[in-house]
């Protein structure tokens, strides 16, 4: 497996969460200070990175490679189909677009009637429950390819790093990510593994190696716009 | 139940129709011979996804 595949797919993964994530902390910064939003933030992190030091040990050490692909690989399947599944529902306009401005405006209003212990906790549950999707795909990529822990990992902080750095930089809510994309694409890659790691775990011989994934990557792109224009046309 | 429930959608965003699909691609794949497990495994997923799509949002 390319490292830089794994790599990719969790820091897009990653990177479409913090975003959200990071709308939340602003939110609770503006309304409610600094030290609420950090506190909370920095307290989910740490929570997070306890939950994927537990985990991957546990998976890692789980059996042997057969199964452990043969138990993630249909996760993974599931959850590339609920992330394609949202992506392709606002491209056809079923679902309205993930609006970053209107969430923080909301997030701000509600802010506004609370407390500081409110925020602290409303900047923690954000963190904790946008990162936690994000904490099993890089738990489950570590199961499946133990060598490549690190890529996974760092792909994941690596998105922290940079939503992190322009959160602090532009302390405004990120309107232009093209969060729709990301979330194409990742669904994309994470139901093309599922289904390569979910064959392996079955012995399936895919004709082509690794190179399968690059056929399955373009079939779920070709089927998610086929869909996408099934989906628009019923709706009109 | 309700964290159940919790679980069940974040691990499949809500959607019933899409491990059903799955779940019952991977046991026909498991039944069939080695040679035929592969495309059996890919359809169940390309399924699994057009069922998901025109399922009803719960």
């Amino acid at each position: 497996m390319n490292p830089w595949v794994l790599a990719f797919t969790t820091f897009a993964a990653s990177a479409v969460e913090f975003v959200e994530a990071a709308t939340i902390v602003l939110a609770v910064g503006v309304t409610q200070g600094w030290r609420a939003a950090t506190t909370g933030s920095a307290l989910a992190t740490l929570a997070l990175l306890a939950l994927i030091a537990a985990g991957s040990p546990i998976l890692m050490n789980a059996g042997s490679l057969d199964r452990l692909e043969l138990f993630v690989g249909p996760f993974l399947m599931l959850f590339g189909i609920a992330w394609l599944r949202k992506a392709i529902w606002r491209y056809a306009g079923r679902k309205p677009m993930h609006d970053e401005n209107a969430i923080f405006a909301r997030e701000v209003a509600e802010l506004r009637r609370r407390d500081e212990r409110a925020g602290f906790a409303v900047a923690f549950q954000g963190v904790f429950v946008e990162g936690l999707e994000v904490a099993v795909i890089v738990v489950t990529f570590a199961a499946s390819a133990p060598l490549l822990v690190a890529w996974s990992a760092g792909g994941a902080l690596l998105a922290l790093v940079v939503v992190a750095t322009f959160a602090v930089a532009l302390r405004a809510p990120f309107s232009r990510v093209p969060e729709n994309v990301l979330k194409s694409v990742v669904g994309v890659m994470l139901l093309s593994l599922g289904t390569l790691w979910t064959g392996e775990g079955l012995h399936v011989n895919w004709p082509y190696g690794d190179v399968t994934l690059a056929l399955f990557i373009a079939c779920a792109c070709a089927l998610s716009a086929i869909l996408t224009a099934a989906v628009r046309a019923r709706s009109t | 139940m309700r964290a159940l429930r919790n679980i069940y959608e974040f691990i499949t965003g809500g959607s019933i129709a899409s491990p059903a699909a799955v779940i019952i691609g991977i046991g026909l794949a498991f039944v069939a011979p080695v040679s035929a497990r592969g495309p059996i495994v890919a359809a169940a997923a390309a399924l699994a996804l057009v069922a998901a799509t025109f399922e009803r949002e719960t």
